[in-house]
């Protein structure tokens, strides 16, 4: 639910004028927060499908955001491992990353080499703009999303211990 | 036998490599159009309408209340101009008239009014990136719209449809960099292809050096890439950079539709 409220928000009111370009792709803190969550099969289903609907309403080659999103599904445990670190620069370092890495692969299938890149700098600042916004906030998107996981856990935990509290009264 | 970081590479390398191979693959067959997207998009596009109802309509309120504290001025400007405009339509309906007469002596074959086949759709979603420039309109199949369908306008061409769904269709606009259109300078009929570019402006690509363009000349569809019908409003050049050699030269236009504050279109369905 939380991955098509963001579909339909960046491809709505995220891409007014007034925000000029600078909004991120909210979809790559979701799958870091899923990789590093969620299990295996859940994490990695999500993220296809994340990718397969974000193909789809995109006007660039289809595939490219399931690479996107699945290259950092695979890269982000290692890379998380590696430095060992859980601190908030890091993971708004990662998440900066990953859109850097996103808007090089969208640059390469757009503008390869030999069609030359007299075009890049109309890209250059929007580009800057969303690296620059992903490491302010992408610390505090992927927080926001471990608290309500937490939460969402936590009410579950309840619901099951209410249950199995009402099922051993009636026996 | 292997180290583990080893095998890891090689698994990274070969997924790699399958990875670039795919893209290519799906590059080649762009665009395509499965039921499995139809159905998607079905599901999803709806919700982008009710957040851009929702935010239009938000915009409207907010602009409709501040527009009141100029709102007195504004109107006496207003009256002045309508009464300009009222002047120039009764020499424009002298010239209209002057007009027919003469088609009618030459007997030419009025051709069918643009009008009948225009089918009004408005916007409801954008492109996720910034890298491609594309839009969800409200009509699809069900509506009698399909691939490749031509887009425009009041003010000129938008561009043309890329998928569609039963209700719903993507519309790969002009300042596309996978767009293109044959064109033609107006007053010169100097012909060339409009590419689109990153920014809000266009390439008019392989026009002859020594082709004669200024700045500000008009560029129109020329009907011959069996897309656009002949005659419809592309851009205004704005720019014309002549190097030292080479056979042709770099021209930008400046589309007359204003893609940032686009909301309804016209789909030309035949």
């Amino acid at each position: 639910m939380i991955g098509l409220a963001t579909i339909v928000g960046q491809t709505t009111i995220l891409r007014i004028p007034v925000f000029q370009g600078v909004f991120y792709d909210l979809l790559i803190p979701l799958v870091i927060f899923m990789r590093l969550h969620l299990t295996l099969m859940e994490s990695s289903l999500l993220a296809l499908m994340l990718g397969f609907v974000m193909d789809l309403f995109s006007g660039g080659v289809f595939g490219l955001y399931i690479t996107l999103y699945l290259w950092i599904f695979l890269l982000v445990p290692g890379v998380s491992n590696y430095f060992n670190v859980r601190g908030t620069a890091f993971r708004s370092a990662l998440v900066a990353l990953c859109v850097l890495g996103q808007n090089l692969l969208f640059l390469v299938s757009t503008a390869p080499p030999w069609k030359g890149w007299h075009w890049l700098s109309a890209q250059l600042w929007p580009v800057l703009g969303q690296i620059v916004l992903a490491a302010v906030t992408g610390a505090s998107v992927l927080s926001l999303l471990e608290t309500m996981h937490r939460s969402l856990e936590t009410q579950g935990a309840m619901s099951r211990g209410r249950q199995g509290k009402f099922l051993a009264d009636h026996e | 036998m292997f180290s583990k970081r080893l095998l890891t590479t090689f698994c990274l390398i070969l997924f790699a490599a399958v990875n670039i191979i795919l893209l290519s693959i799906s590059a080649k067959h762009r665009h395509g159009n499965s039921a499995c997207d139809r159905v998607v998009m079905a599901g999803i596009a709806p919700l982008q309408e009710g957040v851009t109802q929702a935010a239009r309509f938000c915009e409207h309120v907010w602009r409709h209340y501040f527009s009141l504290v100029t709102a007195r001025q504004e109107c006496d400007h207003l009256q002045q101009v309508v009464a300009k405009i009222r002047l120039e339509q009764s020499q424009q309906l002298k010239s209209e008239l002057a007009c027919q007469r003469f088609r009618n002596l030459l007997l030419l074959d009025t051709e069918t009014p643009l009008s009948q086949r225009l089918l009004p759709a408005q916007i409801v979603g954008l492109d996720p990136s910034i890298w491609f420039r594309t839009v969800i309109i409200n009509k699809g199949l069900h509506d009698g719209v399909s691939k490749g369908m031509p887009v425009i306008a009041p003010e000129g061409i938008v561009g043309q449809i890329m998928a569609a769904s039963y209700d719903y269709a993507k519309v790969l606009l002009l300042t596309d960099r996978s767009s293109a259109i044959d064109a033609l300078v107006q007053r010169t009929r100097t012909r060339g292809i409009v590419e689109g570019e990153a920014k809000a402006y266009c390439h008019f690509k392989y026009v002859v050096r020594k082709a004669e363009i200024s700045v500000g000349d008009t560029v129109v569809s020329s009907g011959l890439d069996g897309v656009f019908p002949r005659g419809l409003r592309v851009g205004s050049v704005m720019e014309i950079a002549k190097g030292p050699s080479g056979i042709f030269q770099e021209v930008s236009i400046r589309p007359f539709v204003d893609f940032e504050r686009l909301e309804e279109v016209l789909v030309i369905v035949e």
